[in-house]
C-alpha cells in the first residue's frame, strides 16, 4: 500500500490537498481537504443588507458573479422584492457570460495540461496541425505559420528558467496518448483563451463597472440607468469640467453595442474553438469513459430564469439519483444540510448532526496536526470546508450534472446536444457518469448557454426602445421599510456547480449568513456517517501507473474544477 | 503551473534558485496569522513560510490587491483568522497594489517602470506608487461637475442617475478615495464604477471594508474631504503651495490651449497630491504603457527621471502631453 500526497494541487483555485492510499496500483481511500479559511460568513454578520453581495462576491475571483447574484438574490427575497424585466435581463446576460468564460477558462487553463502532452506538441508537424485544425473547425487562425510561431513560444517557454504555467517534468508520463498535432492546436488555443476571455469580459466591464467584481448591483435589481431620453445636454464650455460633462450610458448605443460584440466573440469561440478542442482531445481518450465515476447523485440548483420562476429556468432544477435519467426527482431547500463532522469547526447547535444553512453557523477550530504536517487522512478532521448533504446523500454539482438534469428533465435542447455529442464521440450515454463527462459536458453546456445570450439582449434592447426604463424594484430600499426580521435564501448555479446563499436580517443588519458553494458539495470531506464527498468517492478505484506521478489523480480532480477556497469561504 | 504537488514544489524551488535576486515576486492574498497558520497553508506549511522563502531572493516584491495590501476582506471587523497584509512576511523592497480588485493597468505600469528604470516606483508611507494612488478619485471623477452645479443623482434610475449625475449622495466614496480608477478606468479604460452609475466603494484603501461601509450611505467622514470647499479652492491651494503661482499659470495655460479634461485633471493632481519631483516618474508609467503600440523611436520626454532640482513646472509641462496620449487604448495590452 502506498500513501501518495497531492500538495498543492495547482489549477484550482486556493489551496487543495489530496491524499490517496493506493493498493496494486488502484487507489483505495481518498481524502479531500481544503486548507484556507477565510471566514466570509462571519464578517458579513452586523453589516447592512443592502452591502452583503458585495462581500459576498469576494469569495472568488472567478465565481464571484455567482456569488454575488444568490447573495441579493436571497436579501430580494427576504424583503419581498422582484427585480423588473430588464434587471433580469441583464443578470441573465451576466451570468451566461461567465459562466461561458468560466467553462472555456476550466477547459484550457485548468484541465487542459491533464490531457494534452506539451513535449509532444514540440514535436508536432505545424502543416499537420493546420490541416488538423481546418478539419475540426472554420475557426481562421489555422494556418502552419501561425502553429509553427505557436510552438517557437512553447520552446522557449518550455526551455527557460521560467516556463510558466507550462513547467512540465523532464520525462513524459505514459499516460498522455494525444497526437502532437492535437496537443500543439490545443496549446494555441489556451493562449488564444486568454485573451478572449478578455474581449468577452468588457460585457461584464460595461454592464459592472468592472471585471471581476461588477459593482452595479442593487437589492430590487441594478444600479445602472439607460441613456437619459429628454432635453439635450448642456453644451460645455463655461467651465473647465463641462469638457467630460458628457455622459454615456451602459445602455446608451455604444455600450449596447460592446454588448453584443462581446456575445458575438463568446458563441464564436465556443462554436468553432472550445467545443472542437474538447471533443478532439477527449476523443483520444475514450478510455476513460466510465473512470472516476464517483457516488452517482446529481444535483442542479438551476439558474438563468426567463421571467424569475422556477418553471423558466433555462438550466432547470433537481436531481438525478443513482445515474437513473428517467426520473427527474424535485429539489427543496429545506433538503439541504450541513455537517462539520471532519471539518474544522467547532459543533453546531446540531452537534454533528446536519443543520439547514439557515440556522447554521461557522466557528472555526483547528484540530489538526501541527503545522508543518505529512499527513491530515489520519485525523479525524481533516479540511475546512463543510460537508453539505442533499437528504443524507453526497451529490455532485457542475456541468455535467446540469446537463444530465435538464436531459432527465426532458429539456429538448440539451437533450440533443447530449445526444450529438455522444456521436460525435463515438461514446454511450453510461461513459459520461465520470471524469470523461465531465470534461465533454462543460463544453456542451457552454454551447447551449453562448446561444441564449443573443436572446436576452434583443428582448433588452426591445424592452428599453419600447420606453420600460425600470431597472430596479426600490420599494424595500429603506431600511426603515423593512420587517424587523427577515430570512431568505437564493439557489444559482456558478460555472463549478450548485451555489446558495442563505441570510437572516434583523434590524437592517444581517444576523446570520451561510453560503454552500459548489466546491464545497464537490470537494466535500466525509460527514457524519463516514460517508465519503463527491470528488474523494470519485478518486476511489482510480489505476494510477506512477504513484509518485498520479496523472490519472489529477485528471479527474480537475474534472470537477475545484475551488476550495470558495468551497471553504 | 502543469505540475501539482511535490512536482510543483520542486518546480518552484528550481525557479527560485535560477532566477535568484532577478525576479519580482508579485504576491496576492492575506495572510492568516490565527491558528499558528493553519487557517492557509501550502505542502502542509503555513502560507507565511512560503511567502518568506519566496521573497527572501526577490528583486523586489509586489502586493497584489486589498488582501494583501493590509488582510482586505478578511482582516475586516468579525473576521476570525488574524488575517495580515504580506508586508510582515516580505523580505526587501515591497510596492504594494491595494483595490477589489486590483486594476491590471496598475500592475502592468509597475512592471514597466521596474523594466525601464531598474527599480519600482516611488511610493508613499503606504507603499503605495503615488502614479496610481497619488490622487483622489473625487478630483479625477468625470461626473465632479455634477457635484459642483449641486445636481446629484438622489435614488437609482433618477432623472439624475439617467443624465449622469454626481452620485456622492448615493454613498460614492470617491471624496475619501485616492486612486486612478477615474483616469486610467478599468479593462483598458473601457468603464469603471461611477461610469458605470454606481458610487466609488474605497477599495484602495486601509481598511475599506469597514472604514467605507455602508457603501450606498452617506455617513459623515473625518476623511480630508471638506464639504464646504469647493475643488477649485483645494486645489489652487494645493498648486501654489508645491508648484508656486508660476506652475500655476503653466498649468491653467496649458489647460486653456488644450481643453483636454484628461489632461488637465491628471496635471493637476500630479502637481496637488504629489510633493516631489520623484512622483512624475509614475506619469512617465503611463506613458510608456500607452505608449507600447507606438513606433519605438517615439522620443518620451517625461520618462527621463526628473533631476531632484529641476522646477516642478517644468516636469509638470513635460508629464501633462504623455498623459494627453489615449492611454485606455495601452491599457488593454497590459491585462
Amino acid at each position: 500500500m502506498t500513501r501518495v500526497v497531492l500538495d498543492p494541487v495547482t489549477r484550482v483555485g486556493g489551496q487543495l490537498r489530496v491524499e490517496a492510499e493506493i493498493s496494486d496500483g488502484t487507489v483505495t481511500d481518498a481524502w479531500v481537504s481544503g486548507t484556507s479559511y477565510r471566514g466570509l460568513e462571519r464578517i458579513l454578520e452586523g453589516r447592512d443588507a443592502r452591502d452583503a453581495w458585495l462581500m459576498a462576491q469576494r469569495i472568488c475571483g472567478s465565481c464571484g458573479w455567482a456569488h454575488a447574484l444568490a447573495s441579493v438574490g436571497a436579501v430580494e427575497q427576504a424583503l419581498g422584492v422582484t427585480p423588473p424585466t430588464n434587471a433580469r435581463l441583464i443578470r441573465n446576460l451576466l451570468a451566461g457570460t461567465q459562466l461561458v468564460v468560466d467553462e472555456v477558462s476550466g477547459f484550457y487553463l485548468r484541465q487542459a495540461l491533464d490531457w494534452i502532452d506539451l513535449r509532444a506538441a514540440l514535436t508536432a508537424d505545424p502543416d499537420a496541425t493546420s490541416t488538423l485544425a481546418r478539419a475540426v473547425s472554420p475557426w481562421p487562425n489555422s494556418g502552419s505559420t501561425y502553429f509553427a510561431t505557436i510552438q517557437g513560444r512553447l520552446a522557449a517557454m518550455i526551455g527557460s528558467s521560467q516556463p510558466g504555467p507550462f513547467a512540465i517534468p523532464p520525462v513524459t508520463h505514459p499516460g498522455y496518448h494525444l497526437s502532437p498535432e492535437t496537443s500543439l492546436m490545443v496549446a494555441a488555443h489556451y493562449f488564444e483563451a486568454l485573451d478572449w476571455r478578455r474581449e468577452v469580459l468588457h460585457l461584464e466591464t460595461v454592464l459592472g463597472g468592472r471585471s471581476p467584481h461588477l459593482q452595479t448591483l442593487v437589492v430590487g435589481g441594478l444600479a445602472i440607468a439607460p441613456d437619459w431620453g429628454g432635453p439635450a445636454r448642456p453644451v460645455p464650455g463655461e467651465h473647465i469640467w463641462d469638457v467630460v460633462r458628457t455622459f454615456v450610458s451602459p445602455l446608451g448605443a455604444a455600450g449596447l453595442a460592446a454588448i453584443g460584440t462581446a456575445i458575438d466573440s463568446a458563441r464564436a469561440f465556443v462554436e468553432q474553438v472550445f467545443v472542437p478542442d474538447v471533443m478532439t482531445t477527449m476523443k483520444a481518450y475514450r478510455d476513460w469513459g466510465g473512470k472516476g465515476r464517483g457516488i452517482g447523485h446529481y444535483l442542479a440548483f438551476g439558474a438563468l430564469s426567463a421571467d424569475g420562476s422556477e418553471a423558466s429556468l433555462a438550466l432547470p432544477r433537481g436531481r438525478v439519483m443513482d445515474r437513473d435519467l428517467t426520473h427527474l426527482i424535485q429539489v427543496a431547500e429545506s433538503g439541504i444540510g450541513e455537517t462539520t463532522a471532519h471539518a474544522w469547526y467547532a459543533p453546531g447547535s446540531a452537534g454533528n448532526d446536519l443543520q439547514h444553512p439557515s440556522d447554521g453557523g461557522t466557528e472555526p477550530l483547528y484540530t489538526g496536526p501541527k503545522l508543518p504536517y505529512a499527513s491530515l487522512a489520519d485525523a479525524d478532521r481533516y479540511s475546512w470546508i463543510k460537508a453539505p448533504r442533499y437528504e443524507d446523500d453526497p451529490m455532485e454539482v457542475g456541468p455535467l450534472a446540469r446537463m444530465l438534469v435538464a436531459s432527465a428533465a426532458g429539456v429538448t435542447a440539451a437533450r440533443e446536444a447530449v445526444g450529438r455529442a455522444l456521436t460525435t464521440l463515438n461514446v454511450g450515454q453510461d461513459e459520461l457518469f465520470g471524469t470523461f463527462g465531465r470534461m465533454t459536458m462543460r463544453a456542451v453546456e457552454a454551447g447551449l448557454v453562448a446561444k441564449r445570450l443573443t436572446g436576452w439582449l434583443s428582448d433588452l434592447r426591445d424592452s428599453i426602445a419600447a420606453g420600460d426604463l425600470a431597472m430596479a424594484d426600490l420599494s424595500a430600499w429603506d431600511p426603515a421599510s423593512w420587517p424587523r426580521d427577515a430570512e431568505g435564501f437564493a439557489l444559482g448555479e456558478s460555472a463549478r456547480g450548485a451555489v446558495g446563499h442563505w441570510v437572516r436580517i434583523h434590524d437592517g443588519r444581517i444576523a446570520g449568513y451561510q453560503i454552500v458553494d459548489a466546491s464545497t458539495w464537490n470537494a466535500s470531506p466525509r460527514d457524519q456517517m463516514g460517508r465519503r464527498g463527491a470528488l474523494e468517492a470519485a478518486l476511489v478505484g482510480t489505476s494510477v501507473v506512477d504513484p509518485g506521478r498520479p496523472l490519472e489523480l489529477l485528471r479527474t480532480v480537475h474534472s470537477f474544477d475545484p475551488c476550495p477556497s470558495c468551497g471553504a469561504h | 503551473m502543469a505540475p501539482s504537488g511535490a512536482d510543483a514544489s520542486a518546480t518552484l524551488a528550481a525557479s527560485l534558485k535560477a532566477n535568484r535576486d532577478r525576479y519580482l515576486a508579485v504576491i496576492e492574498g492575506s495572510v492568516p496569522t490565527a491558528a499558528n497558520g493553519a487557517m492557509c497553508t501550502v505542502a502542509g506549511r503555513p502560507v507565511a513560510d512560503v511567502i518568506r522563502e519566496v521573497t527572501a531572493g526577490a528583486a523586489g516584491t509586489i502586493a497584489v490587491g486589498s488582501c494583501a495590501f493590509d488582510g482586505g476582506l478578511s482582516a475586516a471587523s468579525g473576521g476570525a483568522t488574524g488575517a495580515s497584509g504580506v508586508a510582515p512576511f516580505v523580505s526587501g523592497t515591497l510596492v504594494a497594489l491595494p483595490g477589489c480588485p486590483i486594476n491590471a493597468f496598475n500592475l502592468a505600469a509597475t512592471l514597466v517602470h521596474y523594466l525601464t528604470f531598474n527599480e519600482l516606483p516611488p511610493t508613499d508611507a503606504g507603499g503605495r506608487p503615488l502614479f496610481a494612488y497619488g490622487a483622489l478619485v473625487h478630483n479625477e471623477c468625470e461626473r465632479r461637475a455634477h457635484f459642483e452645479f449641486g445636481e446629484f443623482v438622489q435614488a437609482w434610475g433618477d432623472e439624475g442617475a439617467q443624465k449622469g449625475w454626481c452620485l456622492y449622495k448615493m454613498g460614492c466614496k470617491g471624496p475619501e478615495t485616492y486612486a486612478n480608477c477615474a483616469s486610467a478606468g478599468f479593462d483598458g479604460g473601457l468603464s469603471w464604477p461611477v461610469k458605470a452609475g454606481v458610487g466609488c466603494i474605497g477599495c484602495t484603501m486601509p481598511a475599506f471594508w469597514d472604514a467605507m461601509s455602508p457603501f450606498t450611505r452617506r455617513l459623515p467622514s473625518p476623511l480630508p474631504f471638506l464639504p464646504n470647499v469647493t475643488a477649485d479652492d483645494i486645489g489652487q491651494a494645493a498648486v501654489i503651495g508645491i508648484a508656486g503661482v508660476a506652475g500655476l499659470h503653466a498649468v491653467g495655460s496649458y489647460v486653456r490651449a488644450n481643453r483636454q479634461g484628461a489632461a488637465a485633471r491628471r496635471a493637476k493632481a500630479a502637481a496637488k497630491l504629489v510633493p516631489s519631483g520623484a512622483a512624475i516618474e509614475g506619469a512617465a508609467v503611463a506613458v510608456a504603457v500607452a505608449a507600447e503600440p507606438m513606433p519605438a523611436a517615439e522620443p518620451m520626454p517625461a520618462a527621463e527621471p526628473a533631476a531632484a532640482d529641476e522646477a516642478p513646472t517644468t516636469i509638470l509641462v513635460d508629464a501633462v502631453p504623455g498623459a494627453d496620449l489615449d492611454a485606455d487604448a495601452g491599457a488593454g495590452e497590459s491585462d
